[in-house]
């Protein structure tokens, strides 16, 4: 079965620019991380990311879907950041950088767009509201949504897990992301 | 809508369900602010976003920026439908790479054509003699038009000096340079 990434792929290939947003709003975060850990410099994050979403999209064309969409943005992504560096004449660091080695041994990204002390506190605040949230949930929502968002688990295992059904399973997920998208609305709107 | 995204970050659904949410999802802003927040949420869990310096947000304004600077780009490049243009770039690379490749092969044969031709033309006493040039004889327009070309009379001296180049009667000159060469490659 096709996945999201490859349905949205297909979409954009077709024409649908918005479909390559979706895109960026899904992947975003981890590429503004990965690069966040290759340069140094917190103010050149937020170019490179939107430099390196660009060269994706531009590139899209030529995506023939023998890896996963991701690890295509991920290699975009690290050459782009890479070539930033040799610009600056400095040494990239983690040349031979792996996917699996970057998220395991890299502390996690920041939302990085700007580092004043009043974004600093937005931030700090929209990842605390969000852990507050979700440590605030019943237990049967909390532990749907940590078996599908950190376990990976599809619904089948997750009804299997929690011994109820997927209906039960699909609607506590959306409960319990609905609960948080709640209390961080007010960070956001 | 909203239970339907949740489904859809999870992979739920047949492919044509999911196309129709996606389109939901598109056309409505909402909807599209839900998608982004349900993936910052899930980021924030597995510790893809922690907390630092940074303004926060639910990823709009990035999307926005991206939209902004291909629209911009699209627009300045005046590159035709949305379709195309992630490959259009690759495709024109492509065609002005064949291009090239093929001028440049036209363009040495052509020259090598002219160049016989001008040693044809320009044989020794084939300027100002009386005789009739052969590319006249040929009567192409190509021979007519080299033939009211107007040559330095030393660069006619030099061509008679090296008289190995130029044919006597038609085509011997080269060829016949050639033969012996290939013979001698030959007999070895």
């Amino acid at each position: 079965m096709q996945d999201n990434d490859e349905i949205l792929v297909a979409r954009v290939k077709r024409g649908d620019k918005q479909a390559f947003n979706l895109l960026v709003a899904k992947y975003q975060y981890r590429i503004r991380g990965l690069i966040g850990r290759l340069v140094a410099d917190p103010g050149e994050v937020e170019d490179l990311v939107q430099e390196a979403f660009i060269k994706a999209y531009r590139a899209l064309g030529g995506f023939r879907g023998d890896s996963a969409f991701y690890t295509w943005l991920y290699r975009i992504a690290v050459n782009t950041a890479k070539h930033h560096l040799a610009g600056v004449a400095r040494r990239p660091p983690m040349q031979d950088i792996d996917a699996v080695d970057d998220a395991m041994r890299a502390p996690p990204p920041r939302l990085v767009e700007t580092n004043t002390p009043e974004a600093m506190l937005q931030n700090d605040q929209l990842v605390a509201t969000i852990r507050r949230a979700m440590a605030a949930l019943p237990d049967e929502l909390r532990q749907a949504l940590t078996l599908r968002e950190l376990e990976g688990l599809s619904y089948e295992d997750i009804a299997e897990a929690l011994d109820c059904p997927i209906g039960t399973v699909r609607s506590r997920i959306f409960r319990a992301r609905e609960a948080i998208q709640k209390a961080m609305t007010p960070l956001l709107d | 809508m909203s239970e339907k995204i949740s489904e859809l970050i999870d992979g739920r659904g047949a492919p044509a369900q999911r196309q129709d949410v996606f389109d939901h999802i598109i056309a409505d802003p909402g909807a599209g602010r839900t998608w982004r927040r349900y993936h910052l949420i899930g980021c924030v869990l597995r510790g893809e976003v922690g907390p630092g310096p940074g303004r926060a947000g639910d990823g709009g304004d990035c999307c926005a920026r991206i939209e902004a600077r291909l629209e911009a780009e699209t627009m300045a490049a005046e590159v035709v439908p949305l379709s195309g243009a992630p490959a259009a770039p690759k495709l024109r690379r492509r065609a002005w790479t064949t291009a090239t490749k093929t001028g440049a092969a036209a363009t040495l044969a052509l020259a090598a054509s002219l160049a016989v031709l001008a040693v044809i033309v320009l044989r020794p006493g084939a300027d100002g003699g009386g005789a009739t040039p052969v590319a006249q004889r040929a009567g192409s327009a190509a021979a007519t038009h080299i033939q009211r070309v107007s040559f330095d009379p030393e660069f006619g001296e030099m061509l008679a000096q090296h008289g190995e180049f130029a044919a006597s009667p038609g085509l011997n000159g080269l060829i016949v340079h050639a033969k012996l060469v290939s013979n001698e490659a030959l007999d070895r």
